[in-house]
């Protein structure tokens, strides 16, 4: 498996990862009681804004980790900063695929508010849609790297 | 619409240059050993530059290191 498959993996799982603690945190936010969903739009607003830099800050350690192992397992230096012709095409069609996934995302999240749902659907959606496009984005990526194109 | 592949000596080639390592050849056409792997399993067909530059190493003409086929001449071949 190359470096960017496994790079491409990891990416999957961090994302699905802090999508399920950020899943856990509100429900039992919601479940406590110690918030309105429906009324308080700051908090949402606060704790998604929390848990993005909290995705990065994971993202960077685990590429920092990824660098260090890789480099005392295979004793390669990690060559992952090069980017060729065929790196930047496949990084072309996930990010198409991405945008994609992002732009009805947004289109759901109108529908949602336009039919009178609470904002805190149209928040959560929007989310969910970025973090869809970066596993959707990484997943495609996963397999133009293996299958060829 | 009939689809079609490119083929390649690379590995014919590295091996008569030297056993030419991937790496080596990757390095002097400036793309990641990975492409050069995906380029000989005929994973990816490589842009006409870098096409001119991995013949350029070969000191041969492109068509002797890359040939264009079409899925059907395959099929008549096989």
């Amino acid at each position: 498996m190359s470096n960017e498959e496994k790079r491409s993996i990891i990416s999957i799982i961090s994302v699905s990862v802090v999508y399920i603690i950020y899943c856990i945190f509100v429900f039992g936010r919601f479940t406590s009681g110690s918030f309105d969903p429906v009324e308080d739009l700051s908090t949402w607003g606060l704790i998604i804004l929390g848990f993005i830099p909290v995705q990065i800050i994971i993202n960077i350690v685990i590429s920092i980790l990824y660098s260090i192992v890789h480099a005392v397992v295979t004793r390669e230096e990690d060559d992952s900063e090069m980017v060729d012709e065929r790196d930047k095409v496949i990084r072309l069609k996930a990010n198409s695929a991405a945008y994609m996934v992002v732009g009805v995302g947004f289109m759901l999240s109108v529908i949602t508010v336009a039919m009178g749902f609470p904002v805190f659907i149209m928040l959560n959606i929007v989310y969910l849609a970025f973090n869809l496009a970066e596993i959707i984005g990484s997943s495609i990526q996963l397999r133009f790297y293996r299958r060829g194109f | 619409m009939a689809q079609c592949s490119i083929s390649n000596n690379i590995r014919r080639l590295r091996f008569d240059h030297d056993e030419m390592t991937q790496k080596v050849l990757a390095e002097m056409v400036g793309v990641t050993r990975q492409t050069i792997v995906a380029i000989e399993k005929g994973k990816y067909s490589p842009t006409l530059e870098l096409a001119f530059k991995i013949s350029h190493v070969f000191k041969m003409p492109l068509e002797e290191v890359f040939s264009y086929i079409k899925n059907e001449e395959k099929g008549d071949t096989k």
